[in-house]
C-alpha cells in the first residue's frame, strides 16, 4: 500500500497556498478558454503551453491538472447553451442538453453536467490512482516490440473509430505522421522533408500543428460559412439547484456513465467518442419514459457527461504510464510534460515519483473546485459565450500568432501556423477529422522509434512483432479494431434475414 | 444536370489529386536522401515511405471512388463559401508575416484584429478598432512585463 502514502505525500505537496492558487487559475482559465465557441480541451492547453513556460514543474502540472478539467466542463457547457460541441466527447451532451436549454431547464442541465462530472472525475481519479502502479508494473516488462505493436492499435483504434469515415480518419493520421517526420533524425542526424528550408531543420513544434490545424483551421471555417457565424445561445434559466426529481433520475446514470467511460479512456481505443454514445444509448433503453429522449430527458445529459469525464480520467492511465496519448488533448498534455524534460512512461514513476503523485492528488482537488466554482459562476461563463463572433475569432487569431511566435521567436513557425490553418480549413470543408492528425504527429516518431529499436534487437528479423505474445496480441487487437465495422455489419445484416 | 453532376465531383477529385501530389512529395523527398548502407533495412527512410504510399494511396481511393459515383455526402455538402471573407484573413496573414518584426507586435496584431472583424462582416467599425487597439497593447504589456515574453516593438519602440 505504498501507494496511499505516495498519494498523501501527493497532497501535501499540491494543498500549498501557491499550488492551490495554480489549480484555481488553471480551473478558471481552462473553463473560461473552453467555453469559447469552437475551442475545445485540446487547443486550451496549446494555448496556454507559451503562459506556463515560467512556472516550475509542480505548479506547471498543477496548473495543467486544472486546465484539463476546467477545458472539459467548459465544452459541455457550450454545448448545452449554444449547441456547438467543441470537441466529440460533448456531442451527445448537446442532444439533450441544449433541448433542456430550450425549454428553460438549462439550470438543471448545467447542474447535472457539473455534478455528474464532479461524481465520474473523482471515481475516474481513484481508479487512475489503483490502476497507475499496477500498469507501471505491466509496461516494465515491455520491450521495443511491445511499445510499437501497442502504438500500431492505437493508430487504428483512433482512426478508424474518430471522425465520420474510416477512410478520412486514416488519410488525416497519415499526413500527420508524415509531418511528424519533418526535420532531423534522431536516430541517424539526418535532416527529411525540410525541402531544403533551414526552419524546417529542427521538425515543426506539436503547438504549431495543433494551434494552426484547430484554431486558424476553425476561424477560417467559420469565416467562410455565413450561417455558422450566428450561433443561438440559450439563456440559463431555472434553479441551479435540482430538485429531489432530478437527483433521483441523475444519480443512477452518473454511475453507469462513470463505469462505461473510465475503461474505454484506459484501453487506447479512441478515447470519449464511443463510451459517450453508448452511454446515452443505455440510459435510453433504461429509462421508464424512453419517448423523453430527443425531448429533454435529463439522464441523457448525466449519464454521457459522467462518461465523458470518467473517460479523460481513464485517457491519463495510458498517457502517465506508458507514455501513450490516446486523444489529442492527451498528445498535447505528453507535450506539455515534454516541455519540461519529462517523460512519461514507467520511468516517469519511479524517477519523478512525488511530481506524478502531486499531479493525481491535484486532479482530485481540481475537481472539487470546479463544482465548487462553476456553478456559482454560470451568469460569467454565459456572458463570455455572448461575445460576438468577429470579436472572438479576431481574439482567437491574436492570440494564436502570439502564442506560437512566445514559443520559439521563429518566423518559420508563424508561416507553418499559417500553412496549417489552411490545411485545417481545407480539411474542415471536406470532413477529414482533425485530431487523428493530432495523434499521428506525435504518436509516429515515438512508433518509429520502437520499430527501428526492436529491429535493430533483432537484427533485422521483423518477425519479432508476431513471435512476442504481447505484441502480438496487441497486432491481433488492431486487425480486429479494423474489421469491427465490417463484422457488425455482417451480423446485422444476417440478424434482418432471420 | 452535367453542371450540378461535375460540380458534386469537384471536390472529390480536387482531395484525391491533392493526396496523390502530398504522397508523391514525401517519397521524392525521402528517395533524395543518402543513407549510409549500415542503415538501409531499418533506417530513417522506412516511416516516410510508408507514411508517402498510405497517404498516395488514399489519394488514389478518393479519386477513384469519386469516378466511380459512389456518393461522398461530405464532399459535396459545402456550396456556400464566403471566398471574401477567406481572402481577407489570408491577405492579414501575409501581412503579419511580413511586418511583425519590423512593423512590431502590437501594431501588427491591432491590423490582424480589425481585418478579421471585416471578413467576419461585422460593421461596428469604432468598436472594433478600440477593441484591436486595447487588445493587442494590453497582450504585449501582459507577455512582455509580466511573463517575461519578448515580442518585437517595432516602430513603437521606446514608446511601449
Amino acid at each position: 500500500m505504498e501507494m496511499f502514502g505516495a498519494l498523501m505525500g501527493g497532497f501535501v505537496a499540491a494543498l500549498t497556498p501557491i499550488n492551490l492558487l495554480w489549480s484555481f487559475v488553471g480551473v478558471m482559465c481552462g473553463t473560461a478558454i473552453g467555453i469559447l465557441p469552437g475551442i475545445g480541451p485540446a487547443l486550451t492547453i496549446a494555448l496556454l503551453l507559451p503562459v506556463t513556460a515560467k512556472v516550475d514543474p509542480t505548479g506547471a502540472f498543477i496548473l495543467f491538472a486544472g486546465i484539463y478539467y476546467g477545458a472539459m466542463y467548459g465544452s459541455s457547457t457550450t454545448s448545452i447553451l449554444l449547441n456547438t460541441p467543441g470537441e466529440s466527447g460533448s456531442i451527445v451532451t448537446a442532444i439533450e442538453g441544449n433541448v433542456m436549454a430550450r425549454q428553460g431547464r438549462g439550470a438543471a442541465a448545467l447542474a447535472t453536467a457539473a455534478i455528474g462530472s464532479f461524481v465520474a472525475g473523482t471515481i475516474g481519479t481513484i481508479a487512475l490512482s489503483f490502476l497507475a502502479p499496477v500498469f507501471v508494473k505491466l509496461a516494465l516488462r515491455f520491450g521495443p516490440a511491445e511499445y510499437f505493436a501497442l502504438m500500431v492499435f492505437a493508430f487504428t483504434a483512433a482512426s478508424a473509430l474518430l471522425g465520420t469515415s474510416w477512410s478520412r480518419g486514416v488519410t488525416s493520421l497519415f499526413a500527420g505522421l508524415a509531418i511528424g517526420m519533418v526535420g532531423i533524425d534522431l536516430l541517424t542526424g539526418q535532416v527529411r522533408m525540410a525541402f531544403g528550408v533551414r526552419g524546417l531543420f529542427n521538425g515543426i513544434d506539436v503547438v504549431v500543428v495543433a494551434v494552426g490545424l484547430f484554431a486558424v483551421g476553425e476561424a477560417l471555417h467559420i469565416a467562410s460559412r455565413k450561417d455558422l457565424r450566428e450561433a443561438k445561445i440559450e439563456a440559463v434559466k431555472g434553479s441551479i439547484y435540482m430538485n429531489r426529481e432530478e437527483w433521483s433520475r441523475s444519480w443512477k446514470p452518473w454511475l453507469r456513465g462513470t463505469a462505461l467511460g473510465f475503461p474505454f479512456g484506459v484501453l487506447p481505443a479512441g478515447g470519449t467518442e464511443i463510451p459517450t454514445f453508448l452511454s446515452y444509448f443505455l440510459e435510453k433503453k433504461l429509462s421508464k419514459n424512453p419517448e423523453e429522449f430527443g425531448h429533454g430527458a435529463i439522464e441523457g445529459v448525466a449519464g454521457p457527461e459522467a462518461a465523458n469525464n470518467a473517460a479523460v480520467a481513464g485517457v491519463l492511465v495510458p498517457l502517465l504510464t506508458l507514455g501513450l496519448p490516446t486523444s489529442a488533448t492527451a498528445a498535447i498534455l505528453l507535450v506539455a510534460f515534454q516541455q519540461y524534460g519529462l517523460q512519461p512512461g514507467p520511468q516517469l514513476f519511479s524517477a519523478s515519483a512525488p511530481l506524478v503523485w502531486t499531479l493525481i492528488a491535484s486532479l482530485y482537488i481540481g475537481n472539487v473546485m470546479l463544482l465548487v466554482l462553476n456553478l456559482p459562476l454560470v451568469g460569467l461563463w454565459v456572458r463570455l459565450l455572448q461575445i460576438p463572433a468577429p470579436l472572438l475569432y479576431g481574439g482567437i487569431l491574436v492570440f494564436s500568432t502570439l502564442g506560437v511566435y512566445g514559443l520559439n521567436r521563429s518566423m518559420t513557425d508563424i508561416i507553418a501556423l499559417f500553412v496549417l490553418g489552411i490545411v485545417g480549413f481545407f480539411m474542415r470543408r471536406y470532413g477529414f477529422p482533425v485530431a487523428p492528425a493530432i495523434i499521428g504527429l506525435i504518436l509516429g516518431p515515438l512508433a518509429e522509434q520502437q520499430f527501428r529499436r526492436a529491429m535493430m534487437i533483432s537484427q533485422g528479423d521483423a518477425s519479432v512483432f508476431v513471435t512476442h505474445p504481447i505484441s502480438a496480441f496487441f497486432l491481433l487487437a488492431a486487425v480486429l479494431v479494423l474489421l469491427l465495422p465490417w463484422i457488425v455489419r455482417k451480423v446485422g445484416e444476417n440478424q434482418a434475414k432471420a | 444536370m452535367s453542371g450540378t453532376q461535375s460540380g458534386k465531383r469537384g471536390p472529390g477529385l480536387v482531395v484525391g489529386t491533392v493526396l496523390v501530389a502530398m504522397g508523391a512529395g514525401i517519397i521524392a523527398s525521402t528517395a533524395g536522401m543518402d543513407v549510409a548502407p549500415a542503415y538501409a533495412r531499418v533506417g530513417p527512410q522506412v516511416f516516410p515511405y510508408a507514411a508517402g504510399i498510405a497517404v498516395a494511396l488514399m489519394g488514389v481511393y478518393f479519386l477513384a471512388s469519386t469516378w466511380m459515383q459512389t456518393p461522398d455526402r461530405i464532399l459535396a455538402d459545402t456550396d456556400e463559401t464566403d471566398w471574401r471573407a477567406i481572402g481577407i484573413i489570408a491577405a492579414s496573414f501575409v501581412f503579419v508575416v511580413l511586418a511583425l518584426k519590423p512593423v512590431g507586435f502590437v501594431i501588427t496584431a491591432a491590423l490582424l484584429f480589425y481585418a478579421v472583424t471585416g471578413a467576419f462582416g461585422s460593421r461596428r467599425y469604432l468598436r472594433d478598432v478600440a477593441i484591436a487597439v486595447i487588445l493587442s497593447v494590453a497582450a504585449f504589456l501582459i507577455f512582455t512585463r509580466l511573463l517575461n515574453l519578448q515580442l518585437p516593438a517595432g516602430l513603437l519602440k521606446g514608446l511601449l
